[in-house]
This record gives C-alpha cells, sequence and structure tokens, in this order.
C-alpha cells in the first residue's frame, strides 16, 4: 500500500548505520593506528543524511564509495569537521545515496595517542519501493 | 551556464539567471574539500589554494584546530580566477566568527559557486603566542558535474 505520506514511487523510512571502528580483536582503535572498515551496503540504496560519531579521543576518517570509485573527500577529515552528536548532527545538504549491493570503505585513523573507542552512525532513509518494508539486513 | 560573468561583473551579465539553483546542491554529489595547514608555528602565517576541477557550490564551512591554547586564527579566503582575484571579506576574520564544526557548521545562506578552473584559496595567521598548532578548514560542497541529465541549470 503506498504511503500516504510520500507521492514517490519508493518509500524512505528512518535508517541508521553504526559503525564500529575498532583494531582486530578489540573493542577500541588502538593508538595512532589506522583501520579500514568495510561496510557493505545490502538489498536497498541507503541517502546518507546526518553525520553523528561518539569517540573517547579525536581521529580522521576517509569515506570511499567502492561501487561509484568515488572518495567522499580528496583526502582524510579530523572528526570534528566530519561528525557531530545526535543532539548537534552534521546535516548534508547535498544528501548522498550508497547504491544497494555496493560496498562503503571507511579508512580511520587514531589521532589521539590513545586508544581511542569510537562509532560512527550514518543517519539516512532506507529507499524502498513502496509496499516493500525491507528484508533483514 | 557561464556564472562567472555574474562573479566577475567586469565580464559583464549581473543575472541569477545563470546560477544554479539553490536546489542543485540536492542534486550534485557531495564532496568535501579540506585545507590542511600543518605544524603552524606561533604567529606563523600559511596560505592553501585549491581548484576543484568541477563545478563546486560551497554550502557549509567548518574547521578544527589541535594542539594550541585556544587563541585561534584569523584567515581570509580568495576566489581565484585566471589573474582575477576576489577576497572574501575586507580583512581577516576570526576563525571562531566564521568557521563552525560539524556539531554547528556555518552554512552559508547562498550557496556559493566556484567553477570549473578556479581556485578557493585560504591564508591564515595563527593567533598562538607560543604553541604550534595544526589547522584543518573544510568546505563541505556539492559536486555540479554528477547532476543528472535534464537538471542542469540552463
Amino acid at each position: 500500500m503506498p504511503s500516504p505520506y510520500s507521492n514517490s514511487p519508493n518509500e524512505n523510512y528512518l535508517y541508521r548505520i553504526p559503525i564500529t571502528v575498532a583494531t582486530a580483536g578489540q573493542t577500541y582503535l588502538a593508538a595512532n593506528t589506522t583501520v579500514n572498515i568495510p561496510y557493505q551496503v545490502v538489498n536497498f540504496p541507503f541517502r546518507w543524511l546526518f553525520a553523528v560519531a561518539s569517540s573517547t579521543g579525536t581521529f580522521t576518517t576517509l569515506i570511499y564509495d567502492v561501487g561509484r570509485v568515488y572518495y567522499l573527500s580528496p583526502s582524510a577529515l579530523n572528526n570534528v569537521n566530519e561528525w557531530g552528536t545526535a543532539q548537534l548532527p552534521m546535516p548534508l545538504l547535498t544528501p548522498y545515496t550508497f547504491q544497494q549491493n555496493t560496498q562503503v570503505q571507511f579508512t580511520v585513523t587514531d589521532t589521539s595517542g590513545a586508544n581511542n573507542t569510537i562509532q560512527l552512525v550514518l543517519i539516512g532513509h532506507q529507499i524502498v519501493p513502496n509496499g516493500t518494508y525491507g528484508a533483514a539486513q | 551556464m557561464r556564472p562567472i560573468d555574474w562573479y566577475l561583473p567586469q565580464y559583464g551579465a549581473k543575472t541569477e539567471a545563470i546560477l544554479p539553483l539553490q536546489a542543485h546542491i540536492q542534486d550534485g554529489r557531495i564532496y568535501r574539500i579540506p585545507y590542511n595547514f600543518l605544524q603552524v608555528a606561533a604567529n606563523a602565517t600559511g596560505q592553501n589554494y585549491t581548484t576543484p576541477g568541477a563545478p563546486y557550490l560551497i554550502w557549509a564551512f567548518t574547521a578544527s584546530i589541535t594542539g594550541g591554547t585556544g587563541a585561534g586564527f584569523q584567515f581570509q579566503m580568495f576566489h581565484r580566477h585566471g589573474s582575477f582575484q576576489r577576497p572574501l571579506a575586507s580583512t581577516m576574520v576570526l576563525n571562531a566568527n566564521s568557521l563552525g564544526t560539524a556539531g554547528h557548521p556555518v552554512f552559508i545562506k547562498n550557496p556559493y559557486l566556484i567553477d570549473t578552473g578556479e581556485a578557493l584559496g585560504i591564508e591564515l595567521r595563527s593567533l598562538e603566542q607560543a604553541n604550534t598548532v595544526n589547522i584543518q578548514i573544510v568546505m563541505w560542497g556539492a559536486n555540479l558535474n554528477h547532476i543528472p541529465p535534464g537538471r542542469m541549470p540552463q
């Protein structure tokens, strides 16, 4: 049944993608190290609207859309410049849509000099055809 | 689309009709351009120019500074087209008055276009009296090369 709130052929609903950033075997990113965190967008496109993160120290991130061969910046951004908080999220006035069945790669580097517990959260919309509730991912 | 006519009036036309619509920031593809000033000594200056390489519509600025006492820095921006250069402030501005963070970004009320081949430069001076700092200023914007066919500004 088409959504009464949209005349779009698609139905967009709130979706959040949390990315836990950790060194292998740990719950934190080890001091002064870099990890590559892949995330697979599965069944439906995801439109990224807000950038939110929590951490126990500073870090940098570089985001790469593998499917489109597209870096979202030419080099890494400091966390203060990219990620807001739940209370003060960074809105993407230019939303970015990750296509379905594509991989996104997050390259995260600790710059705090101490073990860093980091969670990135991409808040946005899952884009599904009307009448589809979306498969479990 | 010849936005340069509007941005540098010596070229002639001054009509907003040739500018991309504000709505096009949603049609472009997001791109963030960082300006990195590393190991800026106390009271030292630095400059950094970037050419986006495609029509680029800026809609926000953020900045970070690490290693200092919080004195911050002052900066000036320049929009460069060939031998022409437009300053985007009458003089240097304090970072606290013109740059935000991801939590409190400074959105530009009217998005600002840097056309293909043009450059946006930043010159700054650290206000730290004794400490060396690392400064990163980030332009948030839309790469207009990726607007779907049929929706490009005419």
